[in-house]
């Protein structure tokens, strides 16, 4: 393993920010680590990153104990922060000495990391100078510019325009193919889904759900029906016991309770002549499974997907849910840790 | 490991203080200001009696415009004083009897001429000297002349009374009253006092510099806490090397501004000294050689301690102190989490501050009182708070010993030592937080839990 958090408990006075959060990454590519505002991800990552002092629990790399003095370690923090009336070349430089490199590495370094990123042109501009994402992408080369092999990524495209979110994401997928560890916290599912394999949901600081995504999806099983016809088709699917759960003017999804109901309405969809355009049986999306962990319970709780989770746990129940040496192992929290 | 990168952050904080407009323009404004002062002190006068003589084209005398004085002699010194000596000054004289002075003075009253008219008379408390001036002739002018007949009249009168010439300026001489110590030699009298001076003047300047720079050690905390850059450098260096770095970076910064500004004065006093007003006063007053002598062994006997084992110590000891201050002042500006909230957190490092100025203040004054250090004065050099400002002035006054500064010494760098463990526990604690500030108790209490 290359990143083992173990067991890492977090307090603020008597408040737990974190409770026991463990997992565990093996290889290289984007962990995600999810939650709604105030779930624990930001403070877990510095707890992680030895920031914060950690009440419990242990944080290794490479097994040994992480220490970002000595490992180099990219941190793209979440709340951006530059100094306001320096110039960008004077604090990359010293963002770059920081992390040991020397004065001419760091300087081509920068240059190729301001080039490749588009902010070359304000390299002697003071930061307050900058736009918000110009200076997003100052940030985002000073996490990179030492070259991490972990690097730590929070809620990296957010207030991006849709250029510069493709032109983040393009560099996020250079990192990946070079073989780096990065911890993604994000809001966008569908940024997520497009890059991590394994993921994490957090929920008032403990784990809610956590895993291989694909894992997961499959767990959960094909209970959503995504249909498009010209004729109003309510009504028939009501009749066939669907459950609507959302309503658009050109789309209608679904909720499965059995098996046998997309069928059957589809069948008699035919039978009474309705053109069906658009008929998708599908997994749930992240964002949607997100949502049911976070919120799910009071909103749109998913049904039986806790019969499905439990029905993946025992097809891999050689893999404990606590053992950590294997990242790819679908882990259904459920009972205490589940509040979805 | 704690304090591994210490040095680029020293390094960072020391470069970019010295290339910000703050401090290039406050270095720049004081030397300019000091350098003004100066020069006014010395120009100014001689300007402004240049303004007066150039109404008149006639050429200026050491008396500025005054060319000629009329003197009507009043006073009954017998025999009476010869003032033809102003002829040697570039003055032509003028004996009057008493019935030209109405005469005189109304034509004075209309004329531009450079000449005075100046009435000398017998008074009950000895003689006065008036000096009628028409317009164009300024009265610091008048006072010049007034000065050096006042000195020439009453010495005549000293021969008048039967003092021999040669021995007229004893008769100038005065009493002086000293208390010693049986056994212990006797204090030059302008040497005590620029003895008692120098312990105050090195305090005031050590708290502007200590405490204006420790506050923004401070200030530089706050503002990378609240524009969260601490966020990254806490991904490459622990709490305990960011504040080490930046309390030394600014402190070296400010021993830089110090220096600047030392060198600056004695520049400014080289330049400006043998010009003007001070050239010309010096060079027509004439200084009894006891007086030089006076004057000379004082400043023997205050410089006899100002030699390179003491300037090592001071900047020590301002080093020292600086970094304890620096520490404390780091640790209430990592408090905060809105800039807006800093002049508050500052309050109790001003009070702290205050508090140790006031005590190596005023403790020498308890010491005179008592004619010997006290127990004040001595706490002064030992505590933490005070002795960065107390030292300096007891070293240079010969007050401490070396052994006495050697053990001061180590007791500040002991307790800066100590300080930068407790501001580090805290530090890691606080640097993060948001929200209100953390007030002291709760800093003492994370400190404790720690």
């Amino acid at each position: 393993m290359a990143l083992v958090v173990n067991n890492l408990v977090k307090k603020y006075g008597d408040f737990t920010a974190v409770d026991n959060l463990s997992f565990s990454i093996g290889q290289p590519g984007v962990f995600a680590l999810l939650g709604t505002n105030g779930a624990g991800k930001t403070t877990s990552i510095r707890a992680i990153l030895g920031m914060l002092t950690k009440e419990d629990g242990s944080v290794t790399w490479k097994g040994k104990d992480l220490s970002v003095v000595e490992e180099k370690v990219g941190y793209l923090a979440e709340e951006r922060g530059l100094y306001a009336k320096y110039t960008i070349w004077e604090q990359m430089l010293y963002f770059a000495e920081l992390k040991g490199m020397k004065r001419a590495a760091a300087t081509v370094a920068i240059k190729y990391w301001l080039e490749r990123l588009g902010a070359y042109e304000h390299i002697k501009k003071r930061a307050e100078q900058l736009s918000k994402g110009n200076q997003q992408k100052v940030q985002l080369a000073a996490a990179l510019i030492a070259d991490p092999e972990l690097l730590i990524l929070d809620e990296p495209l957010s207030g991006l325009d849709p250029v510069n979110t493709d032109l983040f994401k393009s560099v996020i997928r250079e990192e990946i193919d070079k073989g780096k560890y990065i911890i993604m916290s994000s809001h966008q599912m569908p940024t997520v889904e497009e890059f991590c394999t394994e993921i994490v949901i957090m929920h008032k600081g403990r784990v809610a759900l956590q895993g291989n995504l694909n894992h997961i999806k499959k767990g959960y099983g094909r209970i959503k029906l995504s249909v498009k016809a010209d004729e109003d088709i309510l009504p028939l699917a009501l009749d066939c016991g669907l459950v609507v759960e959302r309503q658009t003017p050109n789309e209608t999804d679904f909720r499965v309770g059995d098996s046998s109901q997309p069928e059957m309405f589809l069948k008699k969809a035919l039978e009474l002549g309705i053109t069906v355009v658009k008929y998708e049986l599908r997994e749930p999306t992240l964002h949607e499974i997100f949502v049911e962990k976070a919120d799910g319970q009071v909103r749109n709780p998913l049904p039986d997907s806790e019969k499905a989770r439990e029905a993946i746990h025992a097809s891999e129940s050689p893999l404990a849910p606590t053992d950590l040496s294997d990242s790819t192992n679908y882990r259904a929290q459920g009972g205490k840790n589940n509040v979805g | 490991m704690l304090v591994k990168g210490w040095d680029k952050v020293f390094k960072f904080t020391y470069i970019q203080l010295l290339k910000s407009k703050t401090y290039i323009i406050s270095t720049v404004v004081i030397l300019v200001v000091m350098f003004l002062i100066a020069a006014c002190m010395n120009f100014l006068p001689g300007l402004l009696s240049d303004t007066a003589d150039s109404q008149d084209s006639a050429s200026s005398t050491v008396f500025g415009g005054i060319e000629k004085v009329i003197i009507n002699d009043q006073s009954g010194i017998s025999p009476a004083p010869d003032f033809s000596f102003l002829g040697e000054l570039g003055v032509d004289v003028v004996m009057i009897s008493d019935g030209e002075v109405e005469a005189n003075v109304n034509r004075l009253s209309q004329s531009s001429e450079p000449e005075i008219l100046v009435e000398l008379t017998k008074e009950i408390w000895g003689f006065s000297l008036l000096a009628s001036r028409p317009e164009s002739i300024t009265g610091d002018d008048c006072r010049a002349v007034l000065g050096v007949l006042n000195h020439y009249v009453w010495n005549s009168h000293l021969v008048s009374l039967g003092v021999p010439a040669d021995r007229v300026d004893e008769a100038w001489g005065h009493v002086s009253t000293q208390v010693t110590v049986a056994g212990e030699a006797p204090h030059n009298e302008i040497a005590s006092l620029m003895a008692s001076l120098l312990p105050m003047l090195s305090s005031i300047i050590l708290i502007i510099f200590i405490l204006s720079y420790a506050q923004f050690t401070g200030q530089s905390i706050a503002m990378e806490k609240t524009s969260r850059v601490m966020e990254t450098l806490l991904t490459s260096v622990r709490p305990m090397a960011v504040i080490l770095g930046k309390s030394l970076g600014v402190g070296l910064a400010s021993f830089t501004q110090f220096l600047i500004l030392g060198l600056g004065s004695a520049l400014v006093a080289v330049v400006v000294a043998p010009f003007g007003i001070l050239g010309e006063v010096f060079g027509m007053i004439e200084v009894s050689s006891e007086s030089v002598e006076l004057i000379k062994v004082a400043f023997d006997e205050v410089l006899v301690n100002f030699n390179p084992l003491a300037i090592i110590w001071i900047v020590l000891i301002f080093i020292l102190g600086f970094f304890f201050y620096s520490l404390i002042a780091g640790l209430f500006g990592a408090s905060v989490s809105r800039i807006e909230d800093l002049q508050s957190a500052m309050l109790p490092l001003n009070l702290i501050g205050i508090f140790g100025f006031y005590l190596a203040y005023i403790s020498p004054a308890f010491s005179v009182a008592s004619e010997g250090v006290n127990v004040m004065e001595r706490l002064s050099y030992y505590l933490p708070i005070s002795s960065p400002f107390a030292l300096p002035g007891a070293i240079l006054s010969g007050t401490m010993g070396t052994f006495e500064t050697l053990l001061s010494v180590l007791v500040l760098a002991v307790c800066g030592v100590l300080m930068l463990m407790f501001v580090a526990r805290v530090y890691e604690a606080i640097i993060l937080h948001t929200g209100n500030r953390i007030k002291l108790g709760a800093m003492l209490k994370l400190a404790k839990k720690k």
